[in-house]
């Protein structure tokens, strides 16, 4: 029973990493440019599906890992650049209406290139076999995704609070016109940071392609849990959505012994519990 | 200064009698398959109606109400396929669900803030979604329902020939209006408007923003609601598709398009939208992609929407903004 607990716990870590990508990208994004960006999920699919090329390419999964985030977090920079920006200045619905409509538009972009269909999971060369756990094996790759998800926290800390970029980050996020004065260049650093948002995001993608069913329709499924781990952590905080990346990925992996099909069901209820009791989220905002 | 709400713009009201009289004197002449797109400009223009009061009156931006849509489709096709054959008992027990379950969703949804507002009906809505999917037993999962066939009205006016099927969602069409038009001239609509104005100045005032922004959201629910009920009878069938969130971007879609300042907007916007979508369904295989894109191409440059458009043009060069 035990070793039961602790093996659904690493499959729930390893599962609240993917959300974490996809939540830190969704908080970067929010905290910096003040867009809630509906696009979030699309750029974890479109991870997905250019990993998949570049390997169809390559024949090289880590390759396809270096190279899909990039191309995406580029993809993503020119989409800011040219389509988001002139709507700065609009409304705040417009602008959520919009990365709606971005969605909207790269999901059938995706069922255009790569079909409607499910891609093959790719083979994880050196990562495909087991590590014994309490004489049980536990797949190499789930270990690998969870020291990957505390990697990017680490790197993702360090830029933030020890780097020169990092710190104008933070500066631009607290005071935005401060910044711009002190000679930041505002309307590069938002592209940058939808970038990067981007890049943190397809990550998560081309990582899920082993071990999960890929589909045009991937992007859905993952941006409505992280928008489920945002209410739970509270928007604009990193810290929050790191934490309650975890906590979805845990309910979620534990859900499915006790509740099992309705594992989505046990994450609303949480969420309604949060709502009713607790309206301002595990970690009120502050970058 | 912003463009007031203008109650008694006659063009406006003009507008939307022409329509309804169009839709009235095609529905003599159109064959089989113009009055199922003319249905379905119905069904869209009663859906984008009841959201623009949740939407242009409260700036509340729901992703979810795709869900109210299907849930009352569903609930009307379950009615008549296993407890009674009644499309009259069908429309209170859709409407009656879709209250419950937009009222659940509405309350949770809005205690926060708009943009956890958004997040949350979509989160809520495709739960909806899954549901539907998931629960094969009752709602045939991936296949829906099928075989929901229309009946009579009081034993007498049959409803299943799409002709007779036409006037009778015109008819739902009409009161939609004129209930739009009440609500958004009452006193509601006028604290709603002044919500969206300025919420810290009406909760001053003495009006609790949350409570009217509620009653907005459930009404906006109901519509979709009556919009998921004729359409589960024109189709025959009903599909989990209906509940997903792609489909909430039609009414969003619809008000834009016809102008989310304006009354005749919605009803406008629909009918365009649904030519658009046959005329693109017709010319392509990808047509969501160019619909996702003329979509895009509407949010960042007609602002006033058609109906917004047009008036600026007639006003003159001379206008406000």
């Amino acid at each position: 029973m035990i070793e039961t607990l602790i093996f659904q716990g690493l499959t729930g870590l390893s599962q609240g990493m993917f959300l974490w990508l996809i939540s830190s990208g969704l908080t970067l994004v929010f905290g910096i440019l003040g867009v809630l960006n509906f696009a979030q999920g699309s750029f974890y699919m479109l991870g997905a599906f250019v990993g998949y090329s570049v390997l169809k390419f390559t024949g090289n999964f880590w390759l396809a890992t270096l190279f899909a985030p990039v191309i995406v977090g580029i993809f993503a920079f020119f989409l800011e650049r040219f389509l988001l920006k002139p709507a700065y200045k609009l409304d705040e619905s417009y602008q959520l209406l919009l990365t709606f409509g971005f969605a909207l538009v790269l999901e059938n972009l995706a069922k255009l290139i790569w079909g409607s269909g499910y891609i093959a999971s790719p083979r994880v060369p050196g990562l495909n076999g087991f590590v014994m756990l309490f004489n049980r094996p536990f797949p190499t790759y789930y270990i690998f995704i969870i020291a990957m998800g505390f990697l990017t926290v680490a790197v993702l800390w360090y830029f933030l609070k020890f780097t020169w970029p990092g710190r104008i980050l933070r500066a631009a996020s607290t005071n935005q016109e401060m910044a711009a004065a002190l000679g930041v260049n505002v309307s590069m650093l938002y592209s940058l940071v939808f970038g990067l948002g981007a890049i943190l995001s397809a990550l998560g993608g081309v990582l899920a392609t082993p071990i999960t069913v890929t589909s045009s329709g991937v992007g859905d499924t993952i941006i409505i849990k992280a928008f489920l781990v945002i209410v739970i952590g509270g928007l604009g905080s990193l810290k929050g959505a790191f934490v309650a990346s975890l906590i979805v990925g845990l309910i979620e992996s534990y859900g499915v012994i006790f509740m099992p099909s309705f594992e989505m069901a046990m994450i609303y209820i949480i969420v309604i519990f949060i709502l009713l009791f607790k309206p301002s989220g595990l970690f009120p905002e502050n970058v | 200064m912003k463009a007031v709400f203008d109650p008694f713009e006659s063009f406006e009201k003009f507008l939307v009698i022409v329509i309804i009289l169009g839709y009235f004197v095609a529905g003599f002449f159109a064959h089989k398959f113009l009055s199922f797109i003319l249905i379905k400009a119905m069904v869209l223009s009663i859906f984008a109606m009841g959201y623009s009061i949740l939407f242009a009156r409260t700036g509340y931006l729901s992703f979810g109400h795709a869900a109210f849509f299907a849930v009352s489709a569903y609930s009307a096709g379950l009615f008549v396929l296993h407890i009674k054959n009644s499309m009259l008992l069908a429309l209170v027990v859709a409407l009656l669900f879709t209250l419950v379950v937009s009222a659940i969703i509405g309350f949770l949804s809005l205690l926060r803030s708009k943009i956890y507002f958004a997040m949350l009906t979509l989160a809520f809505g495709m739960g909806i979604y899954t549901i539907i999917w998931e629960w094969e037993s009752l709602t045939g999962g991936d296949d829906g329902l099928i075989g929901i066939n229309r009946s009579s009205l009081f034993g007498s006016i049959s409803l299943v020939p799409i002709s007779h099927y036409y006037f009778f969602a015109l008819v739902l069409l009409i009161l939609t209006a004129i209930s739009i038009y009440f609500i958004v001239y009452s006193p509601l609509g006028l604290i709603l408007n002044g919500i969206k104005e300025n919420e810290t100045r009406m909760r001053y005032a003495g009006f609790s923003p949350k409570i009217y922004s509620f009653l907005a959201f459930v009404i906006s629910g109901l519509f979709a609601g009556v919009a998921g009920y004729i359409d589960v009878f024109l189709e025959n069938s009903a599909s989990p598709v209906m509940a997903h969130w792609s489909e909430s971007a039609l009414p969003i879609f619809a008000v834009l398009l016809g102008g989310i300042e304006s009354f005749s907007g919605p009803m406008v916007g629909a009918l365009l939208l649904t030519l658009l979508i046959t005329f693109l369904q017709t010319v392509s295989s990808e047509w969501k992609l160019w619909y996702g894109l003329i979509f895009i191409v509407v949010i960042l440059g007609l602002r006033g929407g058609i109906v917004g458009f047009v008036k600026s043009k007639l006003k003159g060069r001379g206008g406000e903004q």
